[in-house]
């Protein structure tokens, strides 16, 4: 379902004189529909870059990253153009990091719910479904109508994760979203992937913690620190 | 959901103000840091500004002050008179579409671009003295943009404008009461009844909160939010405010000296910048 190819990523920082900075060693994968791959690495190897090169938050610079969609047609999601981009986004791509980053001033359930409405399920159905995750993932009563910025970390995470999984994409891009997840909140969340995963979601993950990651891949990645001479800066 | 049409499609919209020669567009432009021509004065407030708007998408328009991108807008509006450009409709809207279709709608004549604006397009401007009539009731103020999309019975139109007035939080109280009177935040709101009136298939909105204070911003941010998914109405916003791009829209063009300097989508706008102003802009951001 996804052929990474020689992807590369370098930053052009423009106002310290068009610095240039390698986001990680260009790397080739493959992952088939249905299966799961972890990148693993040290710290400052790129794994994060390379998510985000997937899902376009990051233009990669060269290779490519060939995506077979649900209708069978393979694309480029490094040249893909952007609306086409927004719509996989919105039909087959999720993404969740560790990161809440959500709209103020929107009740929790609402922003669960978010993804699904406007997918045909309608706004009470969602809502419905949202509360079942949330109370899944044994987020209190009293906080789904709350705003989650006034939330813990952990409560956070958990709702981001319950919006990432809750339209059952057909790629999940996962980057430590369990971070700082107390070890009864990661069993719910290795739970509720790997019924995602029965349902046939292919992923591309991030976790440090190796249980997690091996409970939940079927192969491994390692991604590797960008040496001396592949350093655009020390080329010159 | 994005189908695969646009509902508008710009290509290489130009506006100057001046003789203009040979010389203006090469001359000016990020490159150079200026929009006035060295050679003869003009001032080329945009040029070259192709964009696409795709039903129920936000697109986002950020820049600096003179950047021109209000004049993007005002002249996808009919407000300012393109020099050049081609500006195709495809709304969904039949009656509409026959009309325009294959044809560019900026070369229609100021009775043609009317029909076209009340049938399909709403805008919110920043100043408020734009957008409405100051001294007819808020109530008013909408039923003249109801009676120019075609309505004709009072009743009707007052059961409307009292419908939309709830919607923005504007109180039924006040609807015969002048805009005038109101606040900034409530001014705002009633322009976004006025615009919506007329069920437009594109909602273009200058600038909206700029000059209202933080809370009042926020309710007007979230109502636009709020509206733009009930609704599903194609959205361009034009801010200079990055947090304003970043809570609306879902693709972002960034422009600089009356050029687009850089476009995609808005998350890659904000985290992986390309262009050195967009990098800048990005980097000198509060939050």
């Amino acid at each position: 379902m996804l052929r990474v190819n020689n992807l590369s990523k370098t930053f052009t920082i423009h106002n310290l004189g068009a610095k240039e900075i390698s986001g990680f060693r260009p790397v080739s994968f493959e992952v088939a529909t249905g299966k799961t791959l972890a990148l693993s690495g040290p710290s400052g190897t790129g794994k994060s870059s390379i998510i985000k090169c997937l899902y376009r938050t990051y233009l990669a610079t060269s290779g490519s990253i060939e995506y077979t969609m649900a209708n069978g047609e393979t694309v480029n999601l490094v040249k893909l153009p952007d609306t086409e981009m927004v719509r996989l986004r919105q039909r087959e791509i999720g993404y969740v990091t560790q990161f809440l980053r959500v709209l103020p001033r929107v009740s929790a359930t609402e922003i669960v719910a978010g993804p699904l409405i406007g997918t045909g399920v309608s706004y009470d159905d969602a809502i419905q479904r949202a509360t079942v995750l949330l109370r899944r993932l044994r987020i209190p009563d009293e906080l789904l109508d709350a705003y989650p910025v006034t939330f813990s970390g952990g409560e956070q995470q958990r709702i981001n994760i319950a919006r990432a999984i809750i339209w059952k994409p057909r790629l999940l891009l996962l980057d430590e979203p369990t971070a700082s997840l107390d070890k009864g909140s990661i069993e719910i969340v290795i739970e509720l992937l790997n019924e995602l995963r029965q349902q046939g979601t292919t992923m591309v993950m991030i976790f440090h913690d190796p249980d997690v990651m091996h409970a939940l891949s079927d192969s491994i990645y390692l991604t590797q620190t960008i040496q001396e001479e592949e350093c655009c800066e020390c080329n010159r | 959901m994005l189908i695969k049409n646009p509902i508008l499609t710009a290509t290489n919209l130009t506006k100057r103000y001046g003789p203009g020669c040979a010389k203006c567009l090469e001359q000016t432009g990020p490159d150079y840091g200026r929009n006035q021509c060295p050679v003869c004065g003009t001032v080329i407030a945009c040029a070259g500004v192709d964009l696409a708007i795709h039903p129920q998408e936000v697109l986002g328009v950020v820049g600096e002050s003179g950047s021109g991108k209000s004049t993007v807008i005002k002249m996808l509006h009919f407000d300012i008179d393109a020099d050049d450009g081609h500006v195709g409709l495809h709304t969904g809207k039949i009656e509409t579409d026959n009309r325009v279709r294959n044809q560019n709608v900026l070369k229609f004549s100021s009775f043609g671009k009317r029909q076209i604006r009340n049938a399909v397009m709403g805008i919110v401007y920043q100043n408020p003295h734009l957008g409405l009539r100051m001294n007819i009731s808020a109530g008013g103020n909408i039923a003249e943009r109801l009676l120019m999309a075609g309505w004709r019975n009072v009743g009707d139109m007052r059961k409307r404008s009292a419908m939309l007035l709830d919607k923005t939080e504007v109180p039924i109280s006040r609807m015969d009461e002048a805009p005038r009177n109101f606040s900034g935040g409530m001014q705002q709101r009633v322009q976004i009844a006025k615009a919506l009136s007329n069920e437009p298939v594109l909602l273009l909105l200058d600038e909206v909160t700029t000059g209202l204070d933080v809370s009042v911003q926020a309710r007007v941010l979230d109502l636009i939010r709020k509206l733009q998914q009930e609704m599903d109405v194609a959205t361009l916003v034009v801010s200079h405010d990055l947090g304003v791009i970043r809570m609306l829209t879902t693709r972002t063009m960034v422009m600089k000296n009356g050029r687009v300097v850089e476009a995609g989508l808005t998350d890659q706008i904000l985290e992986d910048p390309q262009h050195p102003y967009t990098q800048l802009l990005v980097s000198s951001a509060l939050h």
